[in-house]
This record gives C-alpha cells, structure tokens and sequence, in this order.
C-alpha cells in the first residue's frame, strides 16, 4: 500500500491532466448531482409543507366516508315495478272515488298522477307520481340495509379512530334566504322567472369534532339562531361577495378569504320556510289579487267571495281581507278539507322564519381542472369535499323537535342511494384507510350501477372526503420521481467516471509501465487510479453541496415564500403556519452522497483492473 | 562452459551480482536473443554494444526484470528470477535495481524532487527521510538547484541526470542503462560518463550500459558485443 498522502499526490497529476474534459465533465456532473440535491431539498420541504398545511382541518384526517349504497337505477325500466305502480294507482282510483261519493263531491281520476306513461309506445315510469314511488319503496325493502353495527362489523379487524355519523336534513316545503330582511314575494306568482337562494333548505348533521378547525373562535352565540358551518362558496353567495377565478394570485386569494371571514364571523343570516300550504296560499292570493287589480274597472266585474291579504311581516302568514263565502261555498269547502283529511293529505299553512349563525367556514371542494396538471391538483387539495351546511350532531340532539317543524328526513330515493345517512370513518393512517377501502369496498365487488352492496360488502367506500391520501400518494410520486433522477445521474456519473479513469489510464500506458519498471506493484497503480476515481467523484460531491446549498441559500426566502403565500392561499387557512422549500434532509444527503462516491468507485473498480494488467514490456514500449 | 565464460572475461559466477546463462527470446518467429550468457560482478562497468536492432535492449528489459526470457537462467543478488512472485520481483526492481530508460519520463506535473521520490513511495519511506535521500541524490547528480522546478524546464542532460539520480534513489546494487548518451552532445556524454564511474567507485555500483557510443564503450570494464542474438568479448 502506498501511504495516502502519496496515492492522493499522483491521483492529483491525473486530475490536471486533460483539463478540458475534466472541467467540462465535472461541470456537468456537478450540476446534475447539484440539480438532484436541490430537488430532493425542495420536493421535501414541498411536501412537508403540504402536510403541514394538510394536517390543519378535515385534510388531516384520514377519513373513509362509508355509504350503504342500495340504488337501482333499473327498477324505473323494471316491468315488475310498473305493474305493482298501475295496481297501487287503480287501488287508489277506487278508493278515492268511493270516499268522494261519500262526502258528496265530484270526483276526477284526472287529480291524480299516473305512474306510467307511454313514451313512444315504450311504457315509462313516472317516478314523480306517488304510486311510481311506493312501488319503488317497495321492492327496494328487499335490498340489504346495512347500519353502523355492519360497519363496525366490517372495521373489526382495523384500527380506527372514530366513526362519524353524517345525516342528512331537508326541509319539506322551502327555505328561501331573505333578500336584505325582506320576502320576495314575487317569486310565488306564476310568471316570475325568479330562482329564490335557498341556501338552508338541506342541512347536514355530523359531529362538530370533526371539523373544529373550521369554526370561528370568540363568537357570541345567538341562542334563538341555528348554528351553522357553510362552504366559502355559500358564503360568498349569501355575502354577497363574488367568488375569485381560479387563476387570482395567491396574495389575492388571501386578502379575499380575509375578508370574506370577517364578514361571515356571527352573521346572523335569515331565511322563510314555507310548507307547502303555505306556498300554495301566498300563490292563491297572488293570483286573486292580480285578477282584481286587472279586471276591476271593467263592467260587470265582482270581487271574488274570499280575498286574502298577503303577508305583512317577512314570513308572516296570509291572512284572509273579506270572506263573503255563501252557507254552501262554506260547507263545500268543508266537504273538501274531509276529503283531503281521510286522504291524510291536508296540511295547515305553516311558516316560520328561520334564523342562521355562521360559526364556521369550509374551503370549497374544487375539482382539478385537468387530472394531469401537477399544479391544479394540489390546488384542489386545498378543497373539502364535505356538504354544507353543517349543523353539529350535538345541536341537533339538543333542538330535535324545533328542527322537526321544518326539516324531515330525506327522501327515500336518496337514502337508497346511501346519502340520507354517511359514516365517516377517521383512521390513524393512510396504509390502513387505504387497506380497508381495498378490502371492504362494495365496489368493485358489485356493481355499482345495479346497487353496489353485497351481503358481505354493505358499503361504497371512498377517501374523497380528504386529502390525505391523495397527498401520501403525492409524495410516492415525488419519491419515485426522485429515485429516477437519482438512478439517471448515477448511471450518468458511473458511466462518465469511468470513462474518465479508463481514458487517463490508456492514455498514461507509458508512464503506468515506467512506474511499475521502477517498483510500483500492480495494486499500487490500482490504488492510484481508484484515488483518481474518488477525487474525482469527491469534487462532484463537494461541487454540488456547493452550488446546492448556495442555490437553495439565495433563493430560498423567495422561494419560501411563495410557497407559504400559495399553501395559504390553497389551505384558505388562517392558522400561523409557514413552509420552508428548500429543506435539505441530512440523512437522505449523506445516503445520496455515499451513493455518488462508491457506486462509481464500485463500477470503476473492475475497469481499472482490467485496464492496468497490461506487462509492464508493452507498456514501455507503446509510443 | 566455465571456459567459454573465462573467456568472455567473465567473473567467477559465485561472486557475480548478475549473472544470466543461455538467456533466449523471440517474439513470434523472429528469433531476438539465442544463447545470451553474461555475468556481472559487484561495482563492474559492463558495456554492451551492438548493431541497431540486434537485440540490446531487449536484453536489458529481461535483466531489469520488466520482460521474462522464454528460456534460460537468470540470478539477481542470489535470487533465482523464475522463482519469484509478482511482487517480490516489483521489490526486486526497487530495491535492487536501477533502470535508467532510454527516453526519460517524468511525471510533468510533479516537480523534480516529487518525481525522485517515487522509488520511494511503494516502501512508504518517511517524508524526512526521503528529503535527505533526494536530496543527497540530487546533489550527487548535480541537480540540486533543480528539486523544486517541474521536469519540462530542465535541459536534456539535466533530465538526463534526474532519471540517473531516480534510478539511484533507493542505493541499488545494479544500474541498467539504456543508451544513456545518446541523445546527448559531446560535452554532455562526458559529464554522464564521469558520473556513472563516480557511482560505480563510490557506491559500488555494477553498471551495465547499452551503448553504440565509442566514447562509453571505452570507459567500461569491459564490453561485449551483441548479435545473432549471442553476446561476444571484442
Ligand atoms: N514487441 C516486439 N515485437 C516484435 N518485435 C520486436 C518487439 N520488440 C522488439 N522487437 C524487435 O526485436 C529486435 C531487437 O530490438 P531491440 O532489442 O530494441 O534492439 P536494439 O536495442 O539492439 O536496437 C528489433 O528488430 C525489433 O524490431
Ligand atoms: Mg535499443
């Protein structure tokens, strides 16, 4: 062996000759490994940044949301559900005449809706028709219902955290957004092309647990208020603010969301809810009050025996101005509200205002605008895909009956579909959110559209109400992405370096033999060229921290920045949090440095021992 | 044969430092060397001389240990040549010996006194050591004052004087020079010359130089003539 000192002194002369490839190669290899070096750096902080960012709010969690999905879309072309409509409907004709006759009014099949009709002599479902949907309700009672024990069934072998409950409210009538305190009326006559805001006509209950983060802090509760959550989109349009195109600045975005914070923070926002009778009485009188406003100067004209007066006060109810109704009219009337009492289907007007709190905001759920755009899908990670308006779990518990006065469980052809009732299952990982979705998915077990659960897969599975996953799978990509860029520059130096040492050892054949012809064993000129090797790869080494670390250190604040502004921006947070994108991880720079100096040295081994057998004879000879 | 080598002058070959017998090489058909027999006594000045082409410095390659003999014996300093491993004959040719090339080579970017010291590298001689050794070698050459400049500002007979004094770092026992002089002047020769049998008086050094140089041949001890691949006594 020759003393380090000695191997690194002619490993030196080597390196200074053929300056010119040796600069250009190690120019380019030192930004190549420069380039891999600040990428992995900001892929890091990127992604740490994402995830702190993600880690505020419903992102963070890993959550599966779990429907017991039992639509079947095929029952409205099914013959069976067609003929059991036609019997309901004729049963109900009978039944209906009878009663008429009984009470002594004039019946016509004509009031009630058919549940088939013929659409190019194709017989159709009319699935609006009452009879169309108990016909429905009927068969889809054979399908498998599934409740939370099945789900805690099916979680038995999972870690989980929580399961949530997510219900789903809708007010039976309308709940339309007061306009700046006042009831547009005008909505209710016939001709209006009016479409009402009616922000509140569903809500959503789930545990106010789950999306803490989004509620404001410091509020005054109005007791007399329900407390709800609302989606930024909701609120721009109950505020009145008009929402940002996509591509605002992330500074834009900020100052926007700000304010839109501010002025959602408490509002205390009303809407009128009507029922049905309701509506149809404000319609009533409308179209009374039009007919005489038009036909009242004319000759002959009489006013209508019964005149209401429309509401006075916003969501007040309408009340009756004259009533000159003869004893028939009268009893008529009566003979009407039996009928539709037998029928169970009379309701008294009922109206009432209703008053919101916002206590919180939630980012708006926006799809990518394209799949394949890096940028829009981290965008659109910034999104919750929860539904709005929320009310918590508890309020509700607590206001149940107040809240019965208006909003009904849903409708049955949702809760076929699996919407009216949602688990959301919090997982304390990705790997096993994403296990259990593979394993106790319905779909692709059954088919979705013929009603995706089976008996041993009650539930639809899906992670779209988070992040979480999305971003594990994100840095998985940036991972491959940098084992690639990794490979390709080792290959590139593997290659290069040996080509290098194998050059500078065909070129110093002379000297190489003079040097063993006075002494040098076989092993020692090894030694030199693999010296010669290890400088050179320690210069690419040093080279690229250099340029890396100076790179990352002047462009960083900026970079940081930005990346802050734009994981604000995207996050729609509030919450004093900051990304750093040059963040170089210590351990992954020493590996990929121990990578860069001995593969090259690995590979370059053989090649410099096969380079240098040649006798020393043919050596001293070569000119 | 103990004739034959009396009458080529020879020493007895028990007090030889070298001695070669029957020594033949060919390469492919052409026959180089064919019964080459000599023997070299401690601090002996051997010339060899001989046509272009006949042969000379393959000779010296085989007995400088850088080339094997397809056939015949070769003792160095009482080792028998066949009978050593790769790296004692790399030991051999640093300690022993000292090859001083026709062309001289030296490491451009290394200066003077680095490029002596390479003789000195494989037996890890400390740095204060190989200082003294330098530059005692340097000074015995005469080119003290050139240690610390790199080789290409040397003139030809400085360089010259450097591969002598590298041959000689390590205090050989044997010198093989390969026309030595021979791309020197008149004025030049003769200072080489001189410093050649100012080593061989005062180290005991046994020199065997190839020369087709008259001036050389008729310094040395004695001289044998190459060809048809044998060596003869003039
Ligand atoms: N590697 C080789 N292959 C073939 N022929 C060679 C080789 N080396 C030397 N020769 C030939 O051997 C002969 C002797 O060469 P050499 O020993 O250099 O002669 P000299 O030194 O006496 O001029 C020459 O004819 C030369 O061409
Ligand atoms: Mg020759």
């Amino acid at each position: 062996m020759l003393t380090l000192r000695d191997t690194f002194t002619l490993a030196w002369t080597k390196l200074r000759s053929r300056k010119l490839w040796t600069s250009l190669f190690l120019t380019l290899e030192i930004l190549l490994f420069a380039a891999v070096l600040v990428f992995t750096a900001g892929v890091r902080g990127f992604t740490e940044g994402l995830e702190t960012f993600n880690s505020q709010g419903l992102n963070g969690k890993y959550l599966v949301t779990a429907a017991n999905v039992r639509s079947n879309p095929d029952l409205e072309t099914d013959p069976d559900v067609m003929d059991l409509a036609e019997q309901l409907y004729q049963a109900a004709l009978t039944e209906h005449q009878a009663l008429a006759e009984q009470l002594g009014l004039p019946y016509s099949p004509d009031s009630e809706i058919a549940p088939t009709e013929y659409i190019d002599g194709q017989r159709a479902l009319v699935v609006y028709s009452p009879y169309a949907q108990q016909a429905i309700n009927q068969r889809m009672s054979d399908y498998l219902l599934a409740d939370q024990a099945d789900l805690e069934a099916a979680l038995q072998s999972y870690d989980y955290t929580a399961i949530y409950l997510q219900q789903q409210l809708n007010a039976d009538g309308s709940v339309v957004n007061l306009q700046n305190g006042q009831e547009d009326l005008s909505r209710y006559s016939s001709s209006s092309g009016n479409q009402p805001v009616q922000t509140f006509s569903g809500l959503y209950v789930l545990d106010d647990d789950l999306y803490a983060d989004y509620l404001f802090t410091d509020l005054e509760l109005d007791p007399d208020a329900i407390p709800v959550v609302l989606s930024v989109s909701d609120a721009e349009a109950l505020l009145g603010l008009s929402s940002l195109s996509a591509n605002a600045s992330s500074t834009e975005k900020l100052q926007h969301f700000t304010e839109l914070r501010a002025a959602a923070a408490g509002q205390i926002v009303a809407a009128c809810y009507r029922n049905s009778a309701s509506q149809e009485q404000i319609y009533t009188a409308l179209q009374i009050l039009d007919q005489i406003d038009r036909y009242q100067d004319e000759p002959g004209f009489t006013s209508p025996s019964l005149i209401y007066a429309l509401p006075t006060t916003p969501c007040g109810p309408v009340t009756i101005q004259s009533d000159t109704r003869t004893a028939a009219e009268l009893e008529q009337a009566d003979r009407q509200r039996a009928y539709q009492t037998a029928l169970g289907t009379y309701t008294e007007p009922f109206q009432q205002l209703l008053r919101f709190q916002i206590v919180g905001l939630i980012p708006t759920d926006t799809q990518p605008a394209s799949a394949n755009d890096l940028l829009s899908t981290i965008q659109s990670l910034g999104g919750v895909s929860i539904v709005t308006p929320l009310i918590s779990t508890s309020y509700y518990d607590a206001h149940a009956a107040d809240l019965a006065a208006v909003y009904t469980e849903p409708d049955l052809s949702l809760s076929y579909l699996g919407l009216d009732r949602q688990y959301l299952i919090e997982f304390p990982s990705a790997d096993t959110a994403r296990r259990f979705i593979n394993e106790q998915s319905c779909q692709p077990r059954g088919d979705l559209s013929q009603g995706c659960a089976t008996p041993d897969h009650l539930f639809l599975l899906t992670s779209d109400n988070n992040h979480s996953l999305v971003i594990s799978d994100l840095s998985q990509t940036f991972t491959t992405a940098i084992i690639i860029a990794v490979a390709v520059v080792l290959i590139i130096t593997v290659v290069l370096v040996a080509l290098t040492v194998v050059r500078s050892i065909a070129s110093d054949r002379k000297e190489i033999a003079i040097f063993r012809a006075i002494g040098f064993r076989r092993s020692h000129v090894l030694q030199v060229y693999l010296a010669y090797a290890l400088l050179l790869t320690a210069i690419i080494i040093v080279g690229a921290l250099l340029v890396a670390f100076l790179l990352g250190g002047l462009l960083d604040p900026w970079l940081s920045s930005w990346l802050t502004d734009f994981l604000r921006a995207t996050f729609l947070t509030t919450a004093p949090l900051s990304a750093q994108l040059f963040t170089p991880d210590p351990l992954l720079y020493l590996l990929l440095c121990a990578l860069m100096l001995l593969i090259p040295l690995l590979v370059t081994l053989p090649a410099i021992v096969l380079k240098t057998r040649e006798s020393i004879i043919s050596g001293l000879k070569y000119e | 044969m103990a004739k034959s080598m009396l009458a080529m002058g020879a020493p007895n070959s028990l007090d030889a430092i070298l001695s070669a017998n029957k020594l033949a090489k060919s390469y492919g058909s052409t026959r180089i060397l064919s019964d080459a027999t000599l023997s070299v006594a401690p601090g002996e000045f051997l010339a060899i001389v001989g046509p272009s082409g006949s042969g000379k410095s393959t000779l010296l390659h085989i007995l400088g240990c850088v080339e094997r003999p397809d056939a015949g014996d070769l003792t160095l300093n009482g080792q028998d040549l066949r009978r050593l491993r790769p790296a004692a004959l790399a030991n051999l040719r640093n300690r022993t010996l000292g090859f001083v090339f026709q062309f001289f080579y030296f490491e451009p970017h290394l200066t003077v006194a680095k490029n002596l010291e390479v003789p000195l590298m494989p037996l890890r001689v400390p740095p204060r050591d190989r200082q003294t050794r330098v530059r005692a070698a340097a000074e015995l050459v005469g080119i003290a004052d050139q240690l610390r400049q790199k080789p290409a500002t040397l003139s030809g007979g400085q360089l010259q004087r450097a591969a002598i004094a590298r041959a000689l770092i390590n205090r050989p026992k044997i010198l093989l020079a390969d026309e030595p002089t021979g791309n020197l002047d008149r004025a030049n020769t003769e200072h080489i010359l001189d410093l050649l049998l100012r080593i061989k008086r005062e180290q005991h050094t046994a020199l065997i130089v190839v020369t087709h140089d008259e001036q050389v041949a008729a310094r040395a001890d004695r001289v044998l003539h190459m060809s048809d691949g044998r060596l003869t006594v003039c």
